[in-house]
């Protein structure tokens, strides 16, 4: 396993899931950072540029799609990874997910975060 | 003249044949009888002339006969003789034709009895004189000859003959007079008769014109006509849908009291104006009569007329194009229903729908924000039970791991619950999407199948699967396609018992995929095969076998399916299992545009 850490920002406004899921994810190895709207988040990664983001869709103030829009316009940000999850959606929410190059779009209670982890690390093949 | 009604014409027109044939045939007649009168006028004409001839050759038979008794008298040699005797010889047969000739007439047969009393003296005479030649010589003869006597009977010969002749040129000139008379009669007769035909075909013509045809078929014509205007003139004014007549110039020809009424124009006024003039929209107005001029037809097109004090009425238009008794077009006959009332309550199902529309979005909305607001606190659950599981926050006794297990499985349980109920809100309002593209229904099987492969070998179920080679990929929504097979398979896992068997096969069928599971479960029980595909049922066997099934899943899927364009059905039998069939067409499911996925 690779020594250094990898970087996963983690953006969710439902604070038991997120801190839920980055436990999880610092237990499994990684190097955690927490956001709870997308301009934090789009802060966040383009100060941090992480491995891999995992960013709610429904969010107060600034949503996912913000997030997602405005990190395709930094240099970094628009080969950055991320999947998208919520707990709804309509049948453009995919679609525009998918446009966006968002890897996955995840219902969240359909998903064990043991299988989040194993879908994230063969995202960035480690 | 007040004739039967009965008369037909044909009547009249065989009485006007029969008049013109009869005077024709009277002309004839009358022709026929002139040229018989002629024929024998000409016969009699002959005959005279054969008389006098006949005349003529009696006075050169005796002539030819004197001849011959001189020159015997003179020479007393018999070959002299020969004319007296050719004479004598053709004297009797001249006198019998005479005698026929003029058995007609006691007159001529008088006058020629008189010259036979003559001739016979005359041939008497000679006759002597020849034979005083003979037997006393030739001075006897002479002293006979010199008597005189001969030329006397001859005179008196010729006199009668004169006297017969000249009745008989009297004969003649009365009858070539009256042959003269009747050929001209004749040319008069067939001139005349032409003429007079021909006038009085002519004037039968007239009067049965004049006053038959006049008064049996013109006059009851005429009063059948203005009664048929009359009632046809009284349909226009009886219907009370507008009624607008225009020609090909979009000019109004004609209208009834309807659209009077409709337009607040008179009858007077609106006729000869632009039909155009009458609606809201003219140019729709347009349109629809060049389409009748077009198409021949419209049928239900929606126009409003505006009256002169600015009503509005919507109608619908009916119009056709109408023609003359050659087929010619001769302009468009529109009939305007009155649909404001129509058109009100319309508005009211369509404003009704839209707000059920409406309220229906709404509901799908709240479901959909429900769904969510319930699952957050349960993901939140699944993510911390799952945590604890794995062992993340220490290790916990075996005790403690069942007692996660049960949480963890009720609320699955749970999170599945409100899936299902989204997708049911979502099967009803129709509003989910159908978004097909390439699917390999061996790969989606499969796919399914690993994920209960825990549990078949849990229940150590025989599984045996059949796929057939060559299956195309199939143009299919493959949430539904997955939706599908798990339910399927989740339902045949579930209800079979352990050391059971379950078969899944694939193939073509016809125009379809089919699918089919077959397992040797509980099986459906008799009573409750029609309720198996409703919403919430959940048969009693089932419910002992599982008591965590939802009673939703077929609902779903049967609804999702028969929408896409597919069938699900089953076979079953209680207590040794049962058979489900969903066939979705090769040719793939239909496209189906909403505002939701299924999930």
């Amino acid at each position: 396993m690779n020594t250094t850490p990898k970087k996963i920002l983690i953006i969710e406004d439902e604070i038991s899931i997120l801190n839920g899921i980055s436990d999880k994810f610092t237990h499994e190895g990684f190097e955690v950072f927490k956001a709870e709207n997308g301009q934090e988040g789009l802060d966040l990664a383009i100060k941090d540029h992480p491995d891999f983001v995992i960013v709610d869709n429904l969010m107060p103030t600034t949503d996912g799609f913000y997030f997602l829009e405005n990190l395709r316009k930094d240099q970094w940000g628009k080969d950055a990874k991320v999947i998208m999850w919520s707990n709804s959606h309509d049948s453009n929410t995919i679609s525009r997910a998918k446009k966006l190059g968002a890897v996955d779009f995840m219902i969240k209670s359909e998903w064990e975060y043991r299988d989040v982890v194993k879908k994230v690390r063969e995202a960035i093949e480690i | 003249m007040k004739l039967n009604e009965k008369f037909s014409y044909k009547s009249v027109n065989a009485i006007l044949i029969f008049a013109v044939v009869l005077v024709f045939l009277v002309t004839l007649g009358t022709c026929y009888y002139t040229l018989r009168l002629i024929d024998t006028d000409e016969y009699w004409e002959i005959h005279s002339y054969q008389v006098s001839n006949n005349l003529d050759n009696l006075i050169s038979d005796f002539e030819n006969m004197e001849t011959g008794q001189r020159g015997y008298v003179i020479t007393g040699q018999e070959n002299f003789l020969e004319p007296y005797t050719a004479g004598l010889s053709d004297l009797s047969i001249r006198f019998q034709m005479l005698q026929t000739l003029t058995l007609d007439n006691s007159v001529q047969q008088q006058n020629l009895s008189t010259i036979k009393s003559f001739g016979d003296v005359k041939t008497l005479d000679l006759n002597n004189s020849i034979l005083l030649r003979k037997n006393g010589g030739f001075n006897v003869a002479q002293a006979d000859v010199l008597t005189d006597k001969g030329k006397q009977d001859m005179d008196s010969i010729r006199a009668a003959v004169v006297k017969m002749q000249t009745e008989e040129s009297r004969l003649l000139k009365i009858r070539t007079d009256n042959l003269s008379y009747i050929n001209h009669a004749t040319e008069l007769i067939v001139i005349w008769g032409g003429i007079i035909g021909f006038l009085f075909y002519l004037l039968v013509n007239y009067i049965i014109n004049k006053f038959v045809i006049g008064e049996i078929v013109t006059k009851p014509l005429l009063e059948k006509e203005q009664k048929a205007l009359f009632y046809a003139r009284s349909l226009i004014e009886a219907s009370l849908d507008p009624l607008f007549a225009i020609n090909p110039d979009g000019k109004i020809t004609d209208v009834n009291e309807a659209t009077v009424k409709v337009t607040g124009v008179s009858r007077q006024k609106i006729i000869g104006t632009d039909f155009l003039n009458y609606f809201t929209n003219s140019d729709e107005a347009r349109r629809g009569y060049e389409t009748v001029f077009r198409e021949g037809f419209v049928i239900d097109y929606i126009l409003t007329i505006k009256s002169q004090d600015g009503k509005l009425t919507d109608v619908l238009f009916n119009a056709s194009l109408y023609k003359d008794n050659k087929g010619d077009v001769i302009g468009v006959f529109a009939a305007a229903r009155d649909n404001t009332r129509i058109k009100k309550a319309t508005d009211l199902i369509e404003l009704t729908n839209k707000e059920l529309r409406s309220l229906d979005l709404a509901k799908d909305e709240f479901v959909s924000i429900a769904s969510h607001q319930l699952r957050t606190p349960l993901t939140a659950l699944k993510g911390y039970t799952g945590m604890l599981l794995d062992g993340d926050a220490g290790p916990i006794s075996e005790k403690q791991a069942e007692y996660l297990g049960e949480i963890k499985n009720a609320n699955d349980r749970m999170i599945k619950l409100i899936t299902s109920l989204l997708n049911v809100s979502r099967v009803d309002l129709g509003v989910f999407t159908v978004d097909p593209e390439p699917v390999n229904f061996e790969e989606a099987a499969k796919s399914v199948l690993k994920e209960l492969e825990t549990n078949i070998k849990e229940k150590n179920i025989k599984f045996d699967t059949s796929f057939e080679k060559d299956i195309p990929l199939l143009s299919a929504d493959p949430k539904i396609v997955r939706m599908v097979f798990q339910n399927l398979l989740s339902n045949a896992v579930k209800y079979t018992p352990h050391e059971g068997h379950i078969n899944l096969d694939i193939k073509k069928s016809g125009t379809d995929l089919l699918i089919s599971v077959s397992d040797s479960g509980c099986g459906v029980p008799e009573n409750v095969k029609s309720k198996i595909f409703t919403k919430l049922f959940r048969a009693d066997n089932a419910r002992v076998t599982d008591p965590s099934g939802t009673g939703l899943g077929l609902y779903i899927i049967k609804a999702t399916i028969e929408q896409t364009g597919g069938k699900i059905w089953f076979d079953s039998k209680e207590n040794q299992g049962s058979t489900f069939y969903v066939s979705i067409p090769l040719e793939g499911m239909k496209k189906k545009e909403g505002s939701r996925r299924l999930e």
